[in-house]
């Protein structure tokens, strides 16, 4: 594998795991069986892994490049 | 003949262990740690307006982003400013920032994800870049023909009629 593949790969699953992160998991239809869970508070992370803080870079330059080619 | 050349050029093994240990700034520990600290030397480098135009050039000439941003980490590892694995997470936001920097500009480049460039295209830096050439290739040809003395043309010799050497041959 060349070098330079290492880059587009690299790319390719950032671009995808932005794009997975900001979609909401589908909500299940009420069933019979279904119970009420009570919602876990969800904490924020303190210190977030490497790979998110790449991930909020990319957001953040995508974002005002996207508004850069709308005007 | 010329793979076995590049063969023998080639390092030996354990060539590697020769040097001696931390000459090399990348043996050091990383200027920088983070991510974040990683993309705040980037940054204003590929931002900066004085390397911008250096920058499109090359983008314009074709070389697709990620191999430019490849290039770019890999020379902070070089450097001794982060560590490899740190280059390869922030390798991503180089190529948006890149992909920035040519949207910016107005130009058509290659993320690297597409296909190869139409190889009989030729884009207007490499006509810049001919054109630039054109006075020095102009100044070493004047050059040429002015070292090149008109060469003399040769006496026309008349041939000399071979002697007969043969034992039947009439002596004269």
């Amino acid at each position: 594998m060349s070098v330079y593949n290492a880059s587009s790969l690299a790319y390719t699953k950032a671009l995808k795991d932005l794009i997975n992160r900001d979609k909401k998991p589908a909500q299940k239809t009420g069933g019979l069986l279904q119970r009420n869970m009570p919602k876990k508070v969800v904490e924020e992370k303190k210190n977030p892994e490497p790979y998110d803080s790449v991930l909020d870079a990319l957001d953040q330059v995508r974002k005002q490049r996207k508004a850069l080619l709308n005007g | 003949m010329a793979n076995q050349e590049g063969m023998f050029m080639a390092p030996i093994p354990g060539m590697g262990l020769t040097a001696e240990l931390g000459s090399t700034p990348w043996q050091h520990p990383p200027q920088y740690t983070t991510v974040d600290e990683t993309l705040e030397f980037y940054a204003p480098r590929v931002l900066n307006p004085d390397t911008k135009d250096d920058l499109l050039n090359v983008m314009e000439m074709g070389i697709p982003l990620t191999t430019i941003a490849q290039a770019l980490q890999i020379g902070g590892v070089m450097q001794g400013k982060h560590t490899i694995d740190v280059g390869v997470l922030v390798t991503p936001v180089i190529i948006e920032m890149l992909a920035y920097v040519g949207d910016e500009a107005g130009i058509e480049y290659n993320t690297g994800l597409e296909g190869g460039k139409d190889k009989d295209a030729i884009s207007e830096s490499e006509i810049g870049l001919a054109l630039q050439k054109i006075p020095e290739v102009m100044e070493r040809t004047e050059e040429k023909m002015v070292e090149e003395e008109p060469m003399e043309e040769p006496m026309e010799m008349e041939p000399e009629e071979a002697e007969p050497m043969g034992l039947m041959a009439r002596r004269q």
